[in-house]
């Protein structure tokens, strides 16, 4: 904390010592419907480099010597705004930029200034609009940001089809997922298939990889920050769609005209109104569905308080007939409060609750039996933006999080099942942090923070000891509060931009980042049942620490933006399991956890176009991804399942007419890393595989195209509308999901080996309306 | 209960499955290693032991068998027996084996040594066998033919105790990795147990034989693990990391030396 504060002392005394010199602040709005926009840029016109971004409530403030100024505000997708004004006071400037007459001019890919690429210190960032790329294919026509970005370099899909992804060569485990604020724990409907996030509710998306600013903390890999939307406060509205899984409803408008608004945002599948009509009763008796609800309101108090209140609630129910029974969902409420105490000074204070769990229940006779786990945060946060001149944007803050897991518990009317609880586990994970990105001169630009992060592993509750092959060697018991083990450590995070020129820059990062809770999964894929545990007396923190360095480079007025990425990242306390462990239900499941390192690196390449009737973009990564452990593999490094060295994509939209676009995207990558046997032997009649070596082989290589055209209905008054055709896997190929051994059915001595492949063409068919 | 939750995993992976189909790929052959398997049932008074190798995963050809061992099973009293090699790998004595009783095994073989233990736990008898229509729970229900599950029911003495359930239907015993039935009763201790053997689903007029075993720890481990990576799930992303059956066998690591208490009961389905 000491070092904190000094670290403050010195940035203050930096600031100091600048001639009369006043304060332009206010906030960036669409003048269609009120929505803030984050990350719009403003400056003066006659000296560009003066200048700021909005921060994500759309709040700027730039101070400038007295003079007359012409204020410019640039946002891609909107027409660039201009007003004079005479700087002899501080004063207050509300910008409303609007919406560019026709598509067919702008597409927006980023609320951002054009040349962001090159000009911000930042790297190892992506920033996706969802509306930008609603006519990207993909599968069964469900927008999913999320897939969206499992095409961009540094990001891969955790498998077919899933939502799940891996970032820069970490877990899906290790990806901080945050919906307004709030952490989203499972972020994957269907086992895997359908991500929980609404694209019609959301505004903006950005995704991490490295050079993570200080304010964000908890996961080793990256952090993926989702805003929704604030609603439409000048009039109501209402959009949805009608697909072939699922419908969605969206309805916003104001509370009150220019002083708030609300959004409600539905969506629900409905395959299982197809198992009605099946013969089969059992089927017929069968759930199978999720559905997700968002909801934000806000409301400006005045003209230095504004309040939010956002919720997520989403499930996914499977039932067969009426003895077996399983859903799962997050639930997740924010609410924040944003005060301007003045003109430089920004604060947000947040509280946010989320909730995951999952529940199932079997009735193996008349008697039922219910079986839950879950994890609860209840998490305080403050943060500060200050701008003390335009060479400075400074942020500072604090957050708390109080995590109950319940690991498991089960309520019987059986006679066979006891009712059993296993022991409940508290933590407190605290986190204190500040940044400045500041320019140093034209030239250089510089990015830099320091968190330190606090985790206690709290009472009450028993801690057990394992011996090297995972025995319980004692246990103790410990009262209400009271600290089993506590951990902690400084995470700094510092990036730099240096400009060649005015389009082409270099940029290099370092970041460490802690993690304190660990998600433990038995299996090759995320499961609805995987459980989280905190970091504990058996458990250390995950860290990883990562150094990036990238060339970028803008061509032909910023139309083209390209990119190179280099990464070389080291992970310690990584977490993986014995053999056979049994992690479901069990108090000591710590005993089954062995723990090794990790590294990963790679070069990434982007090249993409953001503007015109073309857009869309070329993303190749090259990496590696590796493990070791001293009891996997005897001991050898070996490929984790991220480890994918080739990974490609292209993804194009291109607007033939006002009312007719077409895109197409191909994905090419190297098969994951997988176990399989190089031996057999029996036991009895049973053919066991015999392994020797893990992830030592690989899945065949993966590619598909996707292919989609969106049509515009003609506009009637306020009503637009639009069809969205789409086909997944355009020329069919049979992409191996996995491949399984069985013995060959009339040669009991002969082996096969069996590839299993989904959706081999999956056309589909959306209506999306809006008025 | 993990493996009610994976056959309903299994159950959405195969409704969202469009197409298998058999494919070539190259598997490297490893270094052949000694594989053990000997079981000791309580009231029998004679045990085999089967002593293999590895072989290549697709050789058609069974995995030949190793004579010349020196194999030595030591009793409860201390005394030691010596296994008489029949020839084709398999090895074979002569004494009673008790419940509540500890075992060692110790095998030479061309200058190796394994050497493994095990427990045969005190006796638990079946109390009754019972059967009832199937509902989807297994594989029943989904046809048009008329499915029975057994339950058996017993009483779980207080501490920890592991089960293994065999069957053998109208005289043939259901031995495939599918049919691996062991339990623990970290649910369930002290109860009266009623389990349904929801490994399969029987017949009208099926006579089944249910056999009850004890096993100690290790066993439930090696034949756990075993159904992991050998049962017909085995290798989907939903199953477990694969890995070879958690052994008693020292050295070797593959096999098992168990022991088994023993209760049978016999029931014939009428509808």
């Amino acid at each position: 904390m000491k070092r904190i504060s000094l670290f403050l002392l010195l940035l203050a005394t930096s600031l100091t010592g600048f001639g009369q010199n006043f304060t332009l602040s206010g906030s960036v709005k669409d003048a269609s419907n009120g929505e803030d926009i984050i990350g719009a840029a403003v400056y003066v016109k006659e000296q560009r480099t003066k200048g700021t971004v909005t921060n994500t409530y759309g709040f700027y403030s730039l101070t400038l010597p007295a003079g007359k100024y012409t204020i410019e505000c640039q946002v891609l997708g909107y027409a660039l705004f201009e007003q004079i004004v005479n700087l002899d006071r501080d004063q207050t400037l509300a910008i409303q930029v609007s919406q560019t007459p026709t598509i067919t001019k702008e597409v927006v890919i980023e609320g951002e200034r054009r040349d962001r690429n090159v000009r911000s210190a930042e790297m190892g960032t992506l920033k996706l609009d969802p509306k930008a790329v609603e006519t990207v294919p993909v599968l069964f026509g469900e927008r999913d940001i999320i897939k969206i970005f499992q095409l961009t370099p540094g990001v891969k899909s955790a498998g077919e089809g899933n939502a799940g992804f891996y970032v820069r060569g970490g877990g899906s485990d290790q990806n901080l997922i945050l919906l307004d604020e709030a952490p989203v724990y499972n972020a994957s409907h269907l086992l895997g298939f359908f991500s929980v996030f609404n694209s019609d509710a959301l505004k903006d998306v950005t995704l991490f990889k490295g050079g993570m600013p200080a304010e964000y903390g908890g996961r080793a890999s990256s952090v993926m920050d989702i805003k929704m939307k604030d609603g439409n406060n000048k009039k109501f509205s209402a959009r949805g769609g009608i697909g072939l899984i699922a419908s969605r409803l969206t309805l916003e408008g104001p509370i009150k005209k220019d002083k708030g608004s609300f959004i409600i945002s539905a969506r629900r599948t409905y395959a299982d109104v197809f198992l009605k009509l099946s013969k089969n009763e059992t089927q017929r008796n069968s759930t199978l569905y999720f559905y997700d609800l968002n909801m934000k309101a806000n409301y400006q108090l005045n003209d230095h308080n504004r309040i939010f209140l956002s919720g997520y609630f989403g499930r996914d129910n499977f039932g067969l007939g009426n003895f077996f029974g399983f859903d799962w969902g997050n639930a997740t409420g924010t609410l924040r409060w944003n005060h301007i105490f003045n003109d430089k000074l920004f604060a947000n204070t947040s509280a946010i609750y989320s909730n995951y769990n999952y529940r199932f229940k079997f009735s193996p006779d008349s008697n039922e039996v219910k079986f839950g786990s879950s994890i609860k945060d209840i998490n305080l946060k403050q943060d500060f933006s200050f701008f003390p001149n335009p060479n400075h944007k400074i942020k500072f803050g604090w957050n708390t999080i109080y995590h109950t897991f319940v690991p498991g518990e089960v309520k019987s009317e059986n006679q066979s099942f006891n009712d059993t609880t296993l022991t409940k586990r508290y933590a407190l994970e605290s986190g204190v942090y500040v940044q400045d990105d500041f320019s140093l001169n034209e030239k250089i630009q510089i990015h830099v923070g320091l968190r330190y992060s606090l985790f206690d592993y709290l009472g009450a509750g028993e801690a057990y000891t394992f011996d090297s092959k995972g025995a319980t060697t004692s246990v103790r018991t410990y009262k209400s509060w009271e600290t089993i083990k506590t951990y902690g450590g400084w995470e700094p995070r510092i990036s730099g931009r240096y400009s060649i020129n005015d389009n082409s820059s270099v940029k290099a990062s370092y970041n460490r980042a802690y993690q304190y809770l660990h998600l433990l999964s038995n299996s090759t894929s995320t499961q609805p049942t995987d459980i989280w545990v905190p970091s504990s007396n058996n458990v250390k923190p995950q860290i990883a620490d990562q150094i990036a360095a990238g060339y970028f480079r803008n061509l032909k007025e910023n139309r083209y933006e390209l990119s190179v990425e280099g990464y070389y990242k080291w992970m310690s306390n990584q977490i993986d399991y014995r053999d056979g462990a049994n992690l479901f239900f069990n108090n000591q499941a710590e005993g089954q956890l062995v723990y090794g390192k990790g590294r990963a690196f790679g070069v990434e390449f982007l090249a993409r176009k953001q503007t015109g009737r073309l857009t869309g973009w070329i993303s190749y990564t090259l990496s590696r991804s590796l493990r070791t452990f001293a009891d996997i593999n005897f001991g050898k490094e070996f490929p984790s399942r991220q480890d994918r060295i080739h990974d490609f994509a292209i993804v194009g939209m291109y607007e033939i007419s006002e009312r007719l676009k077409i895109s197409a995207n191909w994905i090419y990558y190297t098969g994951s890393a997988v176990t399989f046997p190089s031996g057999k032997y029996y036991i009895g009649d049973i053919t066991v595989p015999y392994y020797t070596e893990r992830n030592g082989y690989r899945m065949p290589a993966y590619h598909r195209l996707d292919l989609g055209v969106t049509l515009y209905n003609k506009k009637r008054e306020r009503f637009e509308s639009s069809w969205n055709f789409s086909v997944y896997n355009a020329y069919a190929r049979r992409n191996a999901y996995s491949i399984t051994f069985r013995r060959n059915a009339s040669d009991p001595n002969r082996q096969e080996a069996v590839r299993t492949a989904l959706f081999r063409i999956v056309p589909s068919v959306t209506y999306n309306f809006s008025f | 209960m993990k493996n009610i939750l994976r056959i309903s995993l299994l159950f959405v992976s195969i409704a969202l499955v469009s197409c298998q189909d058999v494919i070539d790929i190259k598997l490297r052959d490893a270094d052949k290693k000694y594989v053990v398997e000997c079981a000791l049932v309580e009231g029998t008074n004679e045990s085999r032991l089967v002593l293999t190798q590895t072989n290549s995963f697709f050789s058609t050809e069974r995995n030949a068998g190793i004579s010349g061992a020196t194999v030595r099973v030591f009793l409860p009293d201390g005394s030691a027996q010596d296994m008489a090699d029949l020839g084709a790998g398999v090895y074979s004595a002569q004494f009673d084996v008790e419940d509540s009783s500890t075992y060692r095994l110790l095998i030479e073989v061309n200058g190796q040594q394994f050497e493994s233990t095990t427990t045969v736990p005190p006796h638990i008898g079946i109390d009754t066998l019972t059967y009832e229509l199937a509902s989807a729970f297994g594989s029943g229900g989904s046809g048009d033919s008329v499915k029975y599950q057994i339950f058996v029911d017993f009483q779980d003495p207080v501490g920890k105790n592991w089960y293994k359930i065999n069957t053998v239907v109208n005289g043939r015993a259901k031995n495939s990795a599918d049919d691996i039935l062991v339990l623990d009763d970290n649910l369930n201790d002290g109860t009266l147990i009623v389990i349904p053997i929801f490994t399969q689903t029987f017949n009208p007029y099926d006579t089944v034989q249910v056999e009850l075993q004890g096993i100690d720890k290790a066993t439930y481990d090696f034949w756990n693990t075993l159904s992991q990576v050998a049962s017909s799930g085995a290798g989907s992303p939903f199953s477990a990391a694969p890995a070879n059956p958690v052994s008693n066998i020292s050295n070797s690591r593959l096999g098992i030396f168990a022991g088994y208490s023993s209760s049978k009961r016999e029931i014939i389905i009428l509808p």
